[in-house]
């Protein structure tokens, strides 16, 4: 590694250390054991290995590797009426049987949410989450900060050493018995280690009032302004959106959340505008009391981190479900798709065409809680397919673990 | 005449008493409460189902972290969460609302969620709750709220819960949440 990146790195790892540290001692506030008052912390280790048969996502040529994932973190939390604090802070080593095919990497971060006061007064949420990974963001959908959707979706392989930080304030009030207000900000930051990616920024503020028209119902009004930045290039974007939608409220088996709207986009050096069919939603069914089912997707554009001056208009599905088939083992599985149109045409093997990206994944889980308290055993198997008028991939995982919480 | 007023006048001190506005409660009240269950009917006196869940959900927390073993912290959780059905008007449309606040409170706590006895001694105590039909949906209630919120029902030995892994999203992304 440079020399200013590993001094960059070095400083980096201290400021989260630093982060995670403070955040623990005051969660921990007078703690004896690992829980007092309404504290909680509980380090955790896991360990897994897993047969990768496309290690570099590479389009031709695939070599498949077998690597050992080692993690240690701590999760924690303080409770009291109105202050909720949560969050993990994490440090892991990968290792790959052949590091000739793909080189060993370190892992770490954090994710620190707090959330203070009630709807009927003010409620408060930050959040902060730095993450350095490679390949898979194990922690990404703990992430989700400010109440805003994240668009720092990448374009770029996930095999390239990033940092991901991410920052997000909101604040919610009921302003009368039937109207809800939320305005959230969101910072979001990919940073990418190879010179040959571009460095992503943003900035999104977002507004939503939703009226409540049953006891169950309400509409929604969803303002979305977005300023996007190409740190490499100094190039910025501008995104807006508008939506109106529904949502559920109460305790309903299902609850859901769908906006539809408009979308714009100014872009590149000659302020390329786009417009477009604008929408957002996810679902939650409780099935059983064993078996809850997810769906959603969502649309969006964002600058490319592979190319100058330009920037894709991505759409996402996607849909899960998780089974507790016993006390003691819970099943689960995922499916998600990924289209990328990119706004203008890009050069391929000498002549311009118009990329579009397909992606699409499936992921089973198994999830044993072994008598031993605290362990908990697992496998779990990936599927990963991109196909592309530029480059395509596909790749198989399995692997199984365990993961040891005190 | 002078007996009707009065019976008035006391019916309309006890409406106004049922409908005294609730006032927060400091960590203090919490934490007595957490110590003795019939302290908690003042605490919830006027609040909301929502408000009641807060309170609920702190004085759960102030119980798992007094140091007791975990059978007798199961016992007070048990304890706190019927003292609470027995303050709380005991309608099941409120009752059914405060349970899913508490799953949703709960949920969001970590301190919670990373117990999984104080998880499985709050649907005891809910299903304890009027007849075996009301307080089992009850406790159903709360466990839909409480995996909603990010918890996970505890498994024989769970110490502390990660989030459901329900999806991963995309591959190498992160899953999308709106809120």
């Amino acid at each position: 590694m440079k020399g200013v990146a590993m001094r960059k790195y070095i400083g980096t790892m201290v400021i989260i250390v630093a982060i995670v540290s403070g955040w623990s001692l005051v969660a921990a506030q007078a703690a004896q054991g690992n829980s007092s008052g309404a504290s909680a912390l509980h380090p955790y280790v896991e360990g897994d290995v897993t047969y990768d048969s496309n290690v570099n996502n590479a389009p031709a040529n695939a070599k498949g590797d077998t690597y050992l994932d080692g993690i240690a973190g701590i999760r924690g939390g303080y409770t009291t009426y109105a202050l909720d604090l949560s969050g993990l802070g994490f440090i892991g080593r990968r290792s790959y049987n052949d590091s000739s095919d793909r080189g060993d990497f370190t892992t770490f971060g954090d994710v620190l949410k707090g959330k203070y006061g009630t709807r009927d007064q003010m409620v408060i949420e930050v959040d902060h989450s730095f993450r350095r990974v490679d390949d898979f963001d194990r922690y990404g959908s703990e992430a989700a900060v400010g109440g805003i959707s994240p668009d720092s979706a990448l374009d770029a392989s996930s095999s390239d050493l990033r940092d991901i930080h991410q920052i997000g304030v909101s604040l919610g009030r009921n302003l009368t018995d039937k109207t809800e207000f939320d305005l959230g900000y969101r910072f979001d930051s990919l940073n990418y280690d190879s010179a040959s990616l571009y460095d992503l920024i943003s900035h999104y503020v977002q507004a939503e009032s939703a009226y409540r028209m049953t006891d169950k119902t309400a509409g929604t009004l969803t303002l979305k302004y977005g300023l996007q930045r190409n740190d490499t290039l100094d190039e910025t974007a501008d995104y807006t959106a508008a939506r109106i939608g529904l949502k559920t409220r109460g305790s309903d088996k299902l609850t859901f959340k769908v906006g539809g709207g408009v979308q714009n986009y100014e872009y590149g050096a000659d302020n390329n505008k786009k417009t477009s069919f604008n929408f957002d939603g996810t679902a939650l069914w409780m099935a059983t009391e064993k078996l809850m089912l997810q769906f959603g997707g969502r649309n969006g554009m964002q600058l490319s981190s592979l190319y100058a001056d330009n920037g894709t208009e991505y759409s996402i599905f996607w849909a899960g479900a998780a089974c507790r088939v016993s006390t003691a083992v819970t099943l689960s599985t995922a499916a998600s798709y990924r289209k990328d149109d990119y706004l203008e045409p890009v050069l391929a093997d000498g002549l311009l065409i118009d990329r579009q990206d397909k992606g699409t994944g499936a992921r089973v889980r198994a999830e044993y809680q072994t008598p031993a308290a605290g362990m908990k055993l697992y496998a779990e198997a990936l599927y990963e397919k991109v196909d592309s008028n530029v480059s395509s991939y596909d790749k198989t995982s399995v692997g199984a673990g365990a993961v040891l919480t005190y | 005449m002078i007996k009707k007023i009065m019976m008035m006048v006391a019916a309309v001190g006890m409406a106004v008493s049922a409908m005294a506005a609730f006032v927060q409660p400091t960590q203090e009240q919490i934490n007595q409460a957490a110590g003795n269950p019939a302290a908690i009917n003042a605490l919830l006196a006027g609040a909301d189902p929502e408000e009641a869940a807060n309170v609920m959900k702190a004085v759960i927390a102030v119980i798992l972290g007094n140091g007791h073993d975990a059978a007798s912290q199961q016992a007070s959780v048990m304890q706190a969460v019927s003292a609470a059905f027995s303050s709380l008007p005991a309608t099941q449309a409120f009752r059914m609302d405060f349970s899913a606040a508490l799953g949703t409170a709960c949920g969001g706590s970590t301190v919670i969620t990373g117990n999984g006895g104080a998880v499985s001694a709050i649907q005891a105590a809910m299903a304890s709750t009027g007849t075996p039909e009301t307080g089992g949906a009850l406790a159903a209630s709360f466990g839909d709220s409480f995996q909603k919120a990010g918890g996970t029902l505890p498994n024989k030995g769970d110490k502390a819960s990660d989030k459901p892994t329900v999806a991963t999203g995309y591959p190498n992304q992160p899953l999308p949440e709106s809120k």
